[in-house]
């Protein structure tokens, strides 16, 4: 099996050579027949990847320690469950998790524009299946999943015990959906460059790819954050590591990209500055997979491979400078109709969200390569952590959360300052009210997390009246119930109203990320069994230690604390220490959580001497962290509307664009 | 585990009577103050914070630093024994002068050129559309000059003079 594996992947990489070749010649010869042996290609690439990963699952799941990789990341106690996760724990396994991502996408876009675009699909799939080359290249030449183990040991070293959380199953793969996602949008764009065919044909066509891609980044952050703050057990989520900021950075110019493209879909500007974003986000998603895999910084997520990392920098300046080669090139053909009405225009707001987003997106990557300028300079190792992010970040991001409010209150094309006015005042106020009375009690050394709360407030309050104004305008035209109305108005104009939805999950996550941070109330105290140790309302009590030995290479040594808030008995805390006497791995704290919307009693046994029957707590209250993940699952729904296939919107897309001659011989893609 | 429980203690019980004499919550205060200061300098490279690193290392940097401010070191001082031992990279954030200074404006300053730029290119589109505006207002007031009904109005006023 491991050579069928292997095979495939030496084959896959020569049929992505005969791929971009073939596709290249069909394109200028305009031959059906060679361009019918290209899609097929595509589908049998997509085949022999799967192929190459089932080798590798195998190879997991019977335990071949002849495999170096699976002999690194698994044993023979791994559960199943973590056995399939340990296929993307390291470097090898996530090139390929990559690679099949990818080749399940140029499936799925050969698929979707069999009978359309049919000028653009050619450099579509060029530009695709060099990226795809690239990383299988890689894992034929570099780095290969199925490289022999010098001597198959007895059994594996394991899965590092800090993986072993369900959210290692779904966290990886997430964010690469993201990350390879971002790839359509970028491929296309690059396709409409070549041909010269810069009509708004690619961007609709990428319209759901580009969201999709948003979603599962964001998400895939989100799950990372989840992981952290359960399994790391420092009580935080986020810590501006290197590897995190990576893959925050594409999501920021990915949603600046989002917004700016509403505006060249209406008023038809800005198609360098639409050009400019999707090659920025494309390139951050490959420096992230750079800074994983270069050695340059130091993380605890990287895999530090110097030589690859080399790889990846040549394949990110080459991407970087043949996008602006074209960019350049086509300047004549972008050069759109470039007006404005009025300077209080929901299009000039949206151009300084852009610069807000990309702002926080530089300020990121300024501090994520600061430490290795800083060493080129002069020659001195800095480290650029948390504090310099969160007096950087928060600044610029709470300038977002206001815009986000603000943006809705003005119109497009020409706002009137009368009218801007009359629709900012009622909840301006509302909010100014609010965050006058919350400072005594909040506010007093927490000036951000004050200010958060109080424009979190204000945004809440222009999207409600949002919604308020469009059903009640509905419902007084058409006599439906206000109920009916409220539901409708969101099903015939789902991008519009999915968007504020998407808008109330971030700010939900503003107020969670604001409460955790700023009002964090701890205490670590060594007790001895029967003593309590007091928190806010809290009091818990400690019952002593257990151990148990969940498999026979783990054994867990389990505090059990009553927790009593205001007299009453209200849960049973048990944090654990794991031991890995057979692997010899790391011991690992298990944390443990009783959350409430109003906030999580967080606790960690920091350490413990069971001959005095003495054991040290480290206990956490962390206000409105829930929030946090209700925001998340607020901003999955609003993005499933905005998703959701539209009629009308499709109907009304035919008749704006019936005159587009490429338009009318395809069918509209929404 | 057990060895640190034990450290952890005998620190505690001997530090009763010391503590007893200063500010607990001054202490601790001051403590947290430093650790946030400060990166986790362990071999695992765990790239944590202080304050919020729980690796058997970061006990060790806790006790330290909790006996050196005992021992009468204000905060600064104990933030300089340790760049002085490890170098800049055990600050948890770049310094605030000479060169580290660009980490901090940097972005901001970045930030000032695109609204600066935006403003300008935002003031030039609304006045290229105000142009416009005029330029079609003008040609509008030429179609109606040249139209039949002005010519032959024209043409009747010179015939009546």
């Amino acid at each position: 099996m491991t050579t069928i594996g292997q095979f495939s992947l030496l084959i896959a990489f020569a049929l992505s050579l005969y791929i971009i070749i073939a596709y290249w010649i069909a394109a200028k010869s305009d031959d059906e027949r060679l361009r019918a042996s290209c899609e097929n290609s595509v589908y049998a690439l997509t085949g022999l990847i799967i192929l190459s990963s089932v080798a590798l699952f195998y190879a997991f799941v019977t335990h071949d320690f002849s495999i170096s990789y699976v002999a690194h990341y698994s044993n023979r106690d791994l559960s199943l469950f973590y056995t399939l996760s340990a296929f993307w724990a390291g470097q090898k396994g996530s090139l390929l998790l990559w690679s099949i991502v990818l080749s399940f996408f140029c499936s799925i876009v050969s698929i979707q524009n069999r009978h359309k675009n049919r000028e653009l699909i050619p450099y579509v799939m060029i530009v695709l299946h060099v990226i795809l080359g690239f990383f299988i290249f890689l894992m034929n030449f570099s780095t290969n999943p199925f490289e022999k183990s010098f001597e198959t040991p007895l059994d594996g070293s394991g899965l590092n015990p800090m993986l072993q959380n369900p959210a290692m199953m779904f966290h990886p793969p997430t964010l690469f959906l993201g990350y390879v996602g971002f790839s359509v949008p970028f491929a296309f764009a690059m396709a409409a460059l070549i041909t010269g065919k810069l009509s708004d044909v690619w961007i609709r066509t990428t319209r759901r790819w580009t969201i999709l891609s948003w979603f599962f980044l964001g998400m895939g952050n989100l799950l990372g954050a989840q992981w952290a703050y359960v399994e790391l057990g420092w009580g935080g989520y986020w810590a501006w590591d290197p590897v995190e900021n990576a893959s925050f950075m594409p999501w920021l110019v990915g949603t600046a990209y989002l917004h700016s493209v509403m505006i060249q879909e209406k008023k038809d500007m800005l198609k360098v500055w639409n050009m400019s974003l999707i090659l920025l986000t494309f390139s951050l998603t490959i420096f992230g997979t750079f800074i994983t895999r270069s050695g340059l910084i130091q993380s605890v997520h990287a895999f530090g491979e110097t030589t690859l990392g080399y790889y990846f920098l040549g394949f990110l300046f080459a991407t970087i400078a043949f996008s602006t080669y074209f960019i350049i090139k086509r300047l004549p053909l972008l050069k759109s109709k470039n007006e404005l009405d009025s300077f209080v225009s929901r299009e000039s707001s949206f151009l300084f969200n852009n610069l807000l987003f990309v702002g926080i997106a530089f300020a990121t990557f300024w501090g994520t390569l600061f430490p290795i300028i800083s060493q080129a300079v002069r020659g001195i190792k800095i480290t650029v952590g948390p504090p310099f992010y969160n007096q950087v970040n928060v600044p610029i991001g709470l300038a977002l959360l206001f815009l986000m409010g603000l943006c809705p209150l003005i119109s497009w094309r020409k706002a009137t300052l009368a009218n801007l006015k009359k629709n900012f005042i009622l909840p301006f106020s509302i909010a100014a009210t609010a965050g006058a009375a919350l400072y005594p009690s909040i506010g007093k050394g927490h000036l951000m997390a004050w200010l958060t709360f109080t424009f979190s407030i204000f945004v809440l309050l222009t999207i409600v009246v949002e919604f308020y104004r469009g059903t009640k305008a509905r419902s007084e035209t058409t006599g439906e119930t206000p109920l009916t109305s409220f539901f409708t108005l969101i099903a015939r104009n789902k991008r519009r109203y999915g968007g504020h939805i998407i808008h109330i999950g971030i700010v939900l996550m503003y107020i969670g990320i604001a409460g955790s941070s700023s009002y964090v109330t701890e205490v670590q105290q060594t007790v001895k069994k029967g003593d309590s140790i007091s928190i806010k309302d809290y009091t818990l009590t400690y019952q002593g230690l257990t151990e148990a030995q969940p498999n026979p290479s783990q054994i867990s040594v389990i505090a059990n604390l009553n927790v009593e808030k205001n007299g009453k008995l209200v849960w049973q805390a048990h944090p654990q220490r794991d031991f890995y006497p057979v692997t010899r791995q790391q011991p690992s704290s298990e944390v443990d959580i009783r959350s409430t919307l109003k906030e999580d009693l967080y606790v960690i046994l920091a350490a413990y001497d069971d001959t005095d029957n003495l054991a040290t707590f480290k206990i956490l209250i962390n206000p409105l962290a829930k929030w946090l993940w209700i925001g998340g699952v607020i901003l999955g729904f609003g993005t499933i509307i905005c998703m959701w296939p539209d009629m009308r919107e499709k109907q009304r897309m035919m008749s704006k664009y019936s005159t587009d001659k490429t338009f009318v011989k395809q069918e509209v893609s929404v | 585990m057990k060895k640190t429980g034990r450290i952890i203690l005998t620190f505690m019980l001997l530090s009763i009577p010391l503590f007893a004499s200063l500010s607990w919550a001054d202490l601790l205060k001051e403590q947290k103050e430093v650790e946030e200061h400060l990166m986790c300098m362990c071999k695992d490279k765990c790239g944590k914070v202080l304050e919020s690193c729980i690796c058997k290392y970061s006990d060790q940097y806790r006790m330290d630093i909790a006996m050196k401010l005992k021992e009468g070191l204000t905060k600064d001082m104990v933030i300089k024994t340790y760049v002085d031992r490890y170098g800049e990279k055990a600050l948890s954030a770049p310094t605030k002068k000479g060169f580290n200074l660009t980490a901090w404006i940097t972005p901001f300053f970045a930030i000032m050129i695109g609204g600066v730029g935006i403003r300008r290119l935002v003031s030039r589109w609304v006045s290229t559309r105000k142009d416009e505006k005029r330029e079609n207002i003008s040609e509008e007031k030429d179609v109606l000059k040249n139209s039949k009904y002005s010519q032959l109005l024209e043409k009747e006023l010179n015939e009546f003079d």
